[in-house]
């Protein structure tokens, strides 16, 4: 019964990231100019991977509470390429991550 | 809930994913990939150094090992929670210090308990009685000491040395406590002169392990359900505790001595420059040197086994990094296959990505091809030493007459994996061998499983053969018998693929009087911890 119980908890615990990252998807490449009513949020969060091509870095980050946000690892466009210049790989860091009802942009990481 | 039915679920969960519903955003493998690998590997190499973690020092100058929760940055300036055998040697603290010593050196030590939990110390692959192996029927308690006092008995080899209290083995190993015990003798000597290698220089030890770190960078254990049955995957592979390391060699010939010191995660090992894969030698196993180099260009390790090869980096090309990889595989998550014809229940996708396995690994897939290592080639200077085609010489081997001892290694479709459908319980050993006796055991995965590395306490063994091996196993025989190239030495451990069957030879002669008590487990450390494990009697 108990490992019937700590299953159920595990799989709510996998459904329901699975449904905050599908929030998160479809970010790349789409960066739009910050809409009223956007909602921000203050993370801490461990560098995983820099595409600086691309723009985007990939965080594996505490939760985000102003945003709804489970802790998860994600992978998001960057405001400003400019900012992940100095960044590296395991790189411990303070973002901030803003949402306008369609895409998640950072807009400040360091 | 049958695993059936929870593969199915993490099926849709997956298959939501691919979809665009939802899922996994992120797979390090895709992103590796996309990203050019030598701007990641950023971190120098950890080594054996004079101090700290890793250093070598004589085993027996050491008289005491406190295991200790400490704080260490294992991620760059991240600091950590971090358990270690600490021991002080000339004013200076080492941690998992790589033991050094000679056959019939004499070891006594203390080991003191500093953990809130019940600890031993297992030398792993050492000969030793039951007092001295480190079985877990004797246990130091939180606070408590426990005196060692042994004599080397085996051959050169690199042997190791990490926790077993029955229960708590997997989250001690994965939260630090582990380090080499590494036995030289003439052979190693003739090798080391005819190479001009060094130990930490050009003789370079590599523990690999997985391990997950939360978003702080602090190393997290948290087990779910899961990862109970199929064991834990880390998201990031350390060597030697570091992080994406590269390390910079010279245009000559390096010995690595390597350890599968994972949990769980098996591992294919190749040296790739580009899209070329190098040749490479595989010189010893678990149990030393073998007789003659063998030359590969990719080999299979599980948790716990050691491969020495040696890489001839004159074979690479210009100054393009080599790196050391696991190449992709398929990890063989098959514990819900129809055991009679061993297609999947269900009407599952045979050949699908296995989603259980990848979900346990956080964005690491099992089976996924990983860079471990990037090698710089920085100097290229005059070397002209060749590789001995001999090595060593190993003990006859003289397989016993008559039917195998049978073992079939399974899981009871309640999530408990079992041998003979045994589970372990410390007061029972229900096999019993005859000291001095030699013995054939066939060790039978079921198809409905998963690969189990095999660890015998005790004694070491050899392989005789391989039947009904994966194709991708069978792919990599290079002896009649189905024996891979590292078969051909002694081994402490060995990998069994679902559906395998692997016979091996035991010699139970041993200079210890009185009737002993070891074990026979699983080494992926979860499966040891919820129960495949048995004791078995050698009666004098």
């Amino acid at each position: 019964m108990k490992r019937v119980f700590l299953f159920i908890l595990f799989a709510a615990a996998g459904a329901g990231g699975a449904l905050a990252q599908q929030e998160s998807m479809g970010q790349h490449g789409m960066q739009t100019a910050p809409a009223a009513g956007q909602k921000t949020a203050k993370g801490t969060g461990l560098i995983q991977q820099i595409d600086r091509e691309k723009g985007v870095v990939t965080i594996k980050h505490g939760p985000l509470p102003a945003l709804d946000m489970m802790a998860m690892t994600m992978t998001y466009t960057v405001k400003d390429r400019r900012q992940l210049t100095n960044l590296k790989p395991l790189q411990k860091v303070e973002f901030e991550l803003a949402y306008d009802g369609k895409d998640y942009v950072i807009t400040r990481v360091r | 809930m049958s695993f059936t039915t929870r593969r199915k679920f993490l099926a849709a969960l997956a298959g939501a994913g691919a979809a665009g519903l939802g899922g996994f955003p992120w797979r390090r493998e895709a992103a590796l990939a996309a990203v050019d690998p030598a701007s990641q590997f950023t971190n120098r190499l950890r080594l054996p150094g004079a101090d700290g973690l890793y250093a070598a020092i004589a085993a027996k100058d050491v008289r005491q090992l406190t295991v200790s929760e400490l704080t260490i940055d294992v991620l760059p300036n991240l600091p950590s929670p971090f358990w270690a055998y600490v021991a002080e040697a000339g004013g200076k603290r080492l941690l998992n210090p790589t033991l050094l010593a000679r056959p019939g050196d004499q070891i006594r030590l203390r080991m003191l308990n500093r953990l809130k939990q019940p600890t031993i110390i297992h030398w792993h692959g050492l000969t030793n009685d039951d007092r001295n192996d480190g079985t877990g029927m004797y246990l130091a308690a939180a606070g408590q000491d426990y005196d060692y006092a042994f004599k080397v008995h085996d051959r050169a080899a690199s042997y190791w040395y990490h926790p077993h209290p029955y229960g708590f083995t997997a989250e001690q190993a994965y939260k630090g406590l582990a380090g080499l015990f590494i036995v030289k003798d003439d052979d190693e000597e003739k090798l080391a002169r005819a190479l001009d290698l060094t130990l930490g220089v050009t003789d370079i030890p590599l523990v690999i392990q997985d391990r997950s770190f939360n978003f702080e960078g602090k190393l997290e254990y948290q087990l779910t359900r899961d990862q109970m049955f199929m064991g834990i995957l880390g998201e990031e592979i350390l060597v030697n505790l570091t992080p994406r390391p590269y390390f910079d060699a010279a245009r000559r010939v390096y010995r690595f001595r390597i350890l599968n010191g994972s949990n769980a995660r098996s591992y294919r090992l190749a040296f790739a420059q580009g899209g070329r894969l190098l040749d490479y030698h595989v010189i010893g196993t678990d149990g030393g040197l073998l007789e003659q180099p063998q030359k590969v260009r990719e080999t299979f390790i599980g948790a716990a086994q050691r491969l020495d090869v040696l890489l001839d980096l004159r074979a690479a090309s210009g100054n393009e990094p080599v790196f050391l990889k696991s190449l992709a595989f398929d990890p063989m998550h098959n514990e819900s296959v129809d055991e009679k014809t061993g297609k999947p229940l269900g009407g599952a996708d045979p050949g699908s990505a296995d989603p259980h396995a990848a979900h346990a690994a956080g964005g690491l897939a099992d089976g996924s091809e990983i860079a471990l290592l990037q090698i710089n080639i920085r100097s290229s200077p005059v070397y002209k030493r060749q590789i001995p085609s001999q090595l060593s010489r190993l003990p006859k081997l003289v397989p016993a007459a008559g039917e195998p001892r049978r073992f079939t290694l399974g899981h009871d479709g309640k999530g408990n994996w079992t041998i003979n459908g045994w589970r372990f319980n410390m007061h029972e050993t229900p096999v019993t061998v005859q000291r001095g006796a030699r013995e054939t055991w066939l060790l039978r995965n079921n198809r409905a499983s998963m690969p189990h590395p095999v660890h015998i306490h005790g004694f070491q063994f050899r392989v005789l053969e391989r039947r009904d091996s994966p194709a991708q196993i069978k792919g990599l025989a290079s002896r009649q018998n189905g024996l891979l190239p590292q078969d051909l030495g002694l081994l402490d451990t060995v990998l069994v693929w679902p559906g395998e069957s692997v016979r091996i030879a035991l010699d139970f002669g041993h200079p210890f009087s009185g009737d002993q008590t070891y074990m026979f487990h699983c080494h992926n450390l979860e499966h040891e911890d919820t129960g495949m494990m048995i004791g078995y009697k050698v009666k004098a």
